[in-house]
């Protein structure tokens, strides 16, 4: 194991703030992403997925947002919290880039693809002149899109989703990333292209030893390509493992029952197991462990304590049962 | 056999998607987006009918539902063709066929409080007396598991799966034979689809229901439909019992949707 981790996130913090007060979306979250490796974080609509992510590249909105003193995002040892405005802007697109869930809004509409992605290689390298329009068509060609030098005259518009989306990914390697962050990179994407986005992702990551923090609701995407995952709840990881582990054998009852309640091929029509109840906003965490109004197996501690990650039998989870199981 | 509730013949739809081209050269531009469909519903199925975006299949439920006129072919409902409805059967083919949308966001009217929306759908309908609309609204509220209290309050204070719930109920509440649910789930938190989806199939067993399920998610179809159409560039492409389909795919295209399934490696105690 690397003794200094590419990216080490830890007590990551963030509130927001509005006429209710201030609330922690992210309330002390730690993960580490080594080289080359596929970190998979897991998380429903408001668990604090996205808002981790955002914060690494310091691009939470402040106001209304604000990471809380004690927070630290560090890459290869260097605090990126406390960074100078114009080494976050070189480490943006240079170190770490990031691809975002929807291509179409993430593209500037009124220039032509090529030109977005020149000048993200212009910004990230000493290339000029022709040998720049050479990376850029040789960038579209590596993401698959077919005829790059003809498409990388095309407006934004004139392409589907899923060649936005490559498009996109393109813009990202040109500053050549150790580390790629992909928030929800599928999930606008029809089934039959998301695949094959996942599949270029996975791919481009093994060529290039990048780095890969996916950030997706979906435990399908995650199984498919993560080498870890970290599942969040309430803002806050829960159960974090190698992707074979969590998935085999689960130690938190949210992790155990969003696996439950997918539809199972083997058994169809029966009735799904559902999680009761619905997923609280952060102006309301409930007290304790916050999955305990949802959990069936909660314990009295449960209400009162909040747990920490703890060493399960296959993961890391943050469960007092975890600690009740012999 | 007896005759389907609904009956699709050579349907088809063209939009005119505005014009393109260069000034002075413009061109209107025909978009085929269903290409002679034929499909039946009969009665207490699940239908599902699945494709990717822009393969046609919301645009088929609109038009088996005659919210929108097809170009050519036809819909028949019990065996007549909606094409003749006079204003009486529309009425009652109005109430007998509902819609659950995607968006329970967006669906409800954010300006009345759910009990004021049911009453509207009950009295809309002529189905409301009014000494006895609020024990309706209570006993739809209850059927759909809120709470009746849920009556007093508007739209924006529940969650997405209440809202869902709130949509459902408003179209039970006229009593409908065939529910059109166009992606129910999709855009619900995972934890939360596993309930929608129980109760769906709850009231399907309760009153009978029949359902034309319109989704993009396999799993989810696998789960609910007795039977599976798959739409392609608006042709249904296959169309089978749902085991059939996905035990052994005809067509290349629902081979190459079924290994797009992302699925986790299951194990779970």
């Amino acid at each position: 194991m690397n003794p200094t981790p590419l990216l080490e996130v830890s007590d990551l913090r963030v509130g927001f703030s509005n006429e209710e007060g201030e609330a922690l979306a992210v309330d002390g979250v730690s993960f580490s992403v080594g080289a080359g490796e596929t970190l998979g974080i897991v998380g429903e609509s408001g668990c604090g997925k996205s808002v981790s992510a955002l914060s690494i590249l310091g691009l939470v909105a402040d106001p209304p947002g604000r990471i809380l003193p004690g927070s630290s995002v560090r890459l290869r040892g260097e605090e990126l919290l406390t960074a100078s405005p114009a080494r976050l802007r070189d480490v943006r697109g240079g170190e770490i880039a990031m691809v975002f869930q929807e291509p179409m809004t993430s593209l500037n509409p009124v220039l032509r693809v090529g030109d977005q992605i020149a000048e993200a290689v212009r910004r990230h390298t000493d290339l000029r002149g022709d040998a720049v329009k050479e990376r850029v068509v040789s960038l579209l060609d590596r993401v698959g899109i077919p005829d790059p030098a003809d498409r990388s005259r095309a407006w934004p518009h004139q392409l589907s989703g899923g060649m936005r989306q490559r498009a996109m990914i393109a813009m990202a390697l040109a500053g050549d990333p150790e580390l790629l962050i992909a928030d929800e990179p599928t999930t606008a994407l029809d089934v039959t292209i998301q695949v094959r986005i996942l599949k270029l992702l996975d791919d481009l990551r093994r060529e290039r030893e990048m780095a890969l923090l996916l950030i997706t609701h979906d435990l399908g995407v995650v199984a498919q390509v993560a080498d870890r995952v970290a599942v969040m709840y309430a803002g806050r990881i829960v159960e974090e493992g190698r992707s074979e582990n969590l998935f085999a054998r689960p130690a938190h009852p949210y992790t155990a029952g969003l696996l439950r309640s997918i539809p199972d091929p083997d058994r169809p029509g029966e009735r799904l197991e559902a999680i009761p109840g619905s997923v609280p906003s952060p102006h309301d965490w409930p007290s304790g462990c916050r999955f305990h109004p949802r959990c069936t197996v909660a314990l009295d501690r449960c209400l009162r304590d909040s747990p920490s990650l703890m060493e399960a039998p296959a993961t890391r989870a943050a469960c007092w049962l975890v600690e009740e199981t012999p | 056999m007896s005759e389907p509730i609904l009956r699709a013949e050579r349907l088809e739809k063209r939009y005119s998607s505005g014009r393109s081209g260069p000034v002075g050269l413009r061109r209107s531009v025909q978009v085929d987006a269903v290409r002679g469909i034929d499909l039946e519903i009969n009665a207490g199925e699940t239908l599902a009918l699945v494709g990717e975006s822009g393969s046609g299949k919301s645009t088929t439920g609109r038009l088996l539902l005659g919210l929108e006129p097809p170009s050519a072919g036809r819909v028949l409902y019990r065996g007549r063709d909606l094409a003749e409805f006079d204003r009486a059967a529309w009425s009652t083919f109005r109430r007998r066929t509902q819609i659950v949308f995607q968006d329970p966001y967006g669906s409800l009217n954010p300006r009345l409080t759910v009990g004021g929306m049911l009453r509207e759908a009950l009295t809309f309908h002529g189905l409301a007396g009014d000494h006895c609309t609020s024990g309706r609204v209570t006993e739809l509220l209850t059927l759909v598991g809120l709470d009746p209290s849920a009556a007093d309050r508007y739209p924006h204070e529940f969650s997405g799966g209440q809202r869902q719930r709130i949509g459902i109920a408003r179209a039970l509440s006229v009593e409908p034979e065939l529910i059109v649910a166009d992606e129910p789930v999709s855009a619900l938190d995972v934890s939360v689809q596993a309930q929608v989806l129980n109760l769906l199939v709850d009231l399907q067993v309760e009153l009978g229901l029949t359902y034309l399920f319109i989704a993009h998610d396999l799993a989810v179809v696998r789960h609910v439909a007795d039977r599976t159409a798959v739409m392609f560039e608006g042709a249904i492409v296959e169309d089978g019992p749902t085991e059939r389909v996905f035990a052994d795919p005809q067509h290349p295209y629902t081979r190459e949707l079924l290994s797009s399934i992302p699925r986790p490696r299951a194990g779970i105690p």
